[in-house]
């Protein structure tokens, strides 16, 4: 039994509206899958939806019978270095099959559950990004992968007592790296494992010419991605209110102001890809604008419970920025070929977030000079010094033995009928080559 | 004896300079001029770029890639550990996170698609 657990916390209000709140998040996951799905090619998206669930299913067990050790909760056991006098908390040491908690409401029962959803969030992202190439199996053994090492080290560090969140107590900066919501332990892994698969995958057949151009491969339903927008948003409703209560002992009030930034964020992101692409291509584009929205979802959850609504809407029109020339950029000039916009939407946008909480939050009992921007620079620096490397390189290692991309004639024929043996759509007529380059 | 390493090294980053892109950088017409005098077809050479390294140098460029991501992450995490001036303490998280954009511009460009490999 961890230290510190109140097991009626959930008869609290506090306790009731994070649990609420907490059963909310499936409903991102859904958003996500439903987005990835209306992005993809209609002869992969019955392969989409499925691998979404396998890789959710998938993350789910592996984090409860091994992530959940490495991850821990704050104020329980950890291996704790002491370096110079100053003690750096690298790994839980909690027993397998969360053996050493109660599951009966306390604060570490639903810290281990919102992790548990969040595992499978963070498996869904990489998905939308290797969309028509990347294998069911191979999907299942790289979440396994995610859950078990990735997400669970990077979560310890921030949610768990690690040493980024004690940066604030042992080395004077702020209140050390803030994130409630999960902007960098779900949001940024997962942009960054989708970034790796796309290099260890490479891009589609044919989605470059001889000369490096890029060919349009447009989306099979922006019915699906608008309405997976509505879902993601409820999903982030539930989780920013969930991890401020958890991981930022945010108030039960806090909620409403939560609900109205992460709202505003999402709202003004979205409306500023859709200006964007108005300007730029003479018509609003509901993909991009879906790209926009979520991307102002994902900046939002670093601390929606310390920002003020001016500063999420800012935070949300320069995120909707970012993720609209991001995705022409890495398409155009890097030649990474990410059908569903994961890595500016889950990536990009999350680091844009985490250092927002540096320029414009109030953290409580925090001067304006405390150096919690460090604090958040130094997080940053983590995910993408220690995050990128080891997930690119889990990844890389998986692909030697384990070869993760579908054979040629798969991609050629589609994943839906390749892998699954049937279509989505078998009352009609599916697409196949006409968006190819001849 | 340890004059060897150094020298290797040099010459891994002799080589990787010359297959560079130099003419999306300051130093193009310098280049240019060169090739202009050794009467080599300047349109041609602008076209030389990381897309055609061979597969061993992108592979040494991934590794190059990695490392310089790990080694701006120990320069955050050693900085912290070992610096007190909040001053210093600024300049090597930056200096860190600058590795670190180094380690992921070489990442991306050992990444391009080489020409005619889709499958």
């Amino acid at each position: 039994m961890i230290p510190g657990s109140v097991s009626v916390f959930s008869e609290t209000p506090a306790g009731a509206i994070c649990l609420v709140s907490i059963l909310l998040v499936p409903l991102a996951m859904a958003g996500l899958a439903l987005i990835s799905c209306g992005l993809g090619r209609s002869r992969s998206a019955a392969h989409v939806i499925l691998a979404s669930l396998c890789a959710v299913s998938v993350a789910a067990i592996v984090y409860v019978v091994c992530g959940f050790s490495w991850d821990g909760f704050a104020g329980g056991p950890a291996h704790v270095l002491l370096l110079r006098g100053k003690p750096w908390n690298w790994i839980a040491a909690e027993p397998f099959f969360l053996r050493g908690i109660e599951l009966d409401g306390s604060p570490a029962s639903l810290a281990a559950l919102l992790q548990m959803f969040g595992a499978g969030l963070a498996a869904i992202i990489p998905l939308s990004a290797t969309m028509d190439r990347w294998r069911l199996s191979a999907i299942c053994a790289s979440t396994a992968l995610l859950a078990s090492c990735t997400y669970p080290i990077f979560a310890h560090w921030v949610w768990g007592g690690g040493w980024l969140a004690q940066v604030g107590d042992n080395f004077g900066l702020g209140r050390g790296f803030v994130d409630s919501g999960g902007a960098s332990t779900i949001q940024v892994v997962g942009g960054l494992t989708a970034l790796s698969m796309v290099w260890v995958l490479g891009p589609r057949r044919d989605k470059y010419s001889d000369e490096g151009m890029p060919t349009a491969i447009p989306g099979h339903s922006p019915v699906f991605v608008v309405f997976g927008c509505f879902l993601a948003w409820l999903g982030w409703l539930g989780l920013n209110s969930s991890g401020a209560i958890l991981f930022s002992h945010a108030l039960p009030g806090r909620v409403v102001l939560i609900a109205v930034n992460t709202t505003l964020s999402a709202a003004s992101a979205g409306l500023m890809a859709l200006v964007i692409t108005r300007m730029r291509f003479g018509r609003p584009d509901a993909s991009i604008t879906a790209n926009g929205w979520v991307g102002g979802l994902v900046a939002s959850s670093a601390a929606p419970a310390f920002l003020n609504p001016a500063a999420s809407l800012i935070i949300g029109i320069i995120a909707g920025v970012l993720v609209t020339y991001a995705v022409d950029w890495l398409e155009m000039w890097l030649k990474i070929d990410d059908p569903g916009g994961a890595i500016p939407v889950h990536a990009l946008a999350g680091i844009w977030g985490l250092l927002a909480v540096g320029l414009f939050a109030r953290l409580p009992g925090q001067n304006p000079a405390s150096g919690q921007w460090l604090a958040q620079l130094i997080g940053i620096a983590t995910l993408l010094g220690f995050v990128l490397p080891l997930a690119y390189s889990l990844n890389w290692l998986l692909d030697r033995v384990y070869p993760q991309r579908i054979e040629p004639d798969g991609e050629r024929q589609g994943m839906d009928l390749h892998e699954l043996g049937a279509g989505a759509y078998p009352e009609f007529v599916v697409h196949t080559d006409e968006f190819i380059q001849r | 004896m340890t004059k060897w390493p150094v020298l290797f090294n040099l010459l891994l980053l002799l080589t990787l300079i010359k297959k560079i892109d130099w003419t999306h950088f300051g130093a193009a017409h310098t280049l240019n001029r060169w090739y202009a005098v050794a009467g080599k077809d300047i349109r041609a050479i602008a076209r030389i770029s990381v897309a055609d390294f061979t597969p061993v140098v992108r592979q040494l460029m991934k590794l190059a890639g990695i490392l310089f991501l790990l080694a701006g992450w120990m320069i955050v995490v050693y900085a912290l550990d070992l610096l007190r001036s909040s001053t210093a303490l600024v300049a090597f998280v930056v200096a860190g996170v600058a590795v670190e954009c180094i380690g992921i511009f070489f990442l991306f460009r050992s990444h391009l698609p080489l020409r005619k490999e889709t499958p």
